[in-house]
């Protein structure tokens, strides 16, 4: 893998794969649980992931070379957060609209003042760090 | 509005200059050699900042590394 990667995309690989695996994993274990299967604990998935996330950090740093985390390094981080804000957001914007269909008015919404808190919350954080950075000097 | 496409020098600059390696380029700027191989390839505009500064590595101005395509 050599010098095909730098160092944060590396990093970035090791994040990811064990995710998506441990999710995976932990997904099919579910639907097996449901099905009267043995139940895999997300806590000892997560820990394996985590494990396994921090010895590949480790080799990673050792043998790579170290590098600085330069502007597009940064801005690849940015884009990669608003992608997955937008993805919270449209679950977020979907569930609230769910719980608001007309056959679940006469159910008690116990999720929905958290969920909105959340919504409200997050939207806040955002616009009120726009509002900071539109007078702020910016850079990626 | 078109979007406009910045050509580079790089390469050639980095030829002129005995051969410099994308790692050496990318040490003396300090960013790393993928986003010297983005910038060289078109794929990333740097930022006015990052522009100077590698055009100061080759000792010209930053329009002899960076010109606008007609």
């Amino acid at each position: 893998m050599g010098d095909f990667m730098d160092l944060e995309e590396k990093v970035s690989w090791g994040a990811f794969l064990p995710w998506i695996l441990g999710c995976g994993y932990y997904l099919t274990a579910l639907v097996r649980w449901n099905n009267g299967g043995s139940h895999w604990p997300l806590g000892s998935v997560l820990i394996g992931m985590l494990l396994v996330q921090v010895v590949y950090m480790i080799v990673v740093a050792a043998v790579s070379r170290k590098e600085p985390r330069d502007e597009r390094t940064r801005l690849i981080e940015y884009k990669g957060y608003k992608v997955a804000y937008l993805a919270v957001e449209a679950v977020l914007s979907g569930w609230l609209l769910w719980l608001y269909l007309p056959q679940h008015w006469n159910e008690p919404h116990k999720k929905l003042p958290l969920l909105l808190a959340v919504w409200l919350g997050v939207e806040a954080i955002r616009m009120g760090t726009q509002l900071v950075l539109y007078r702020a000097s910016v850079r990626a | 509005m078109t979007k406009m496409v910045i050509e580079n020098r790089i390469r050639r600059l980095r030829f002129d200059h005995g051969e410099m390696t994308q790692q050496a380029l990318a040490e003396r700027i300090g960013a790393t050699r993928q986003t010297i191989i983005a910038i060289e390839g078109g794929k990333y505009a740097p930022s006015l900042e990052l522009a100077f500064r590698i055009a100061d590595a080759f000792g010209v101005g930053v329009d002899e590394v960076f010109q606008r395509k007609i």
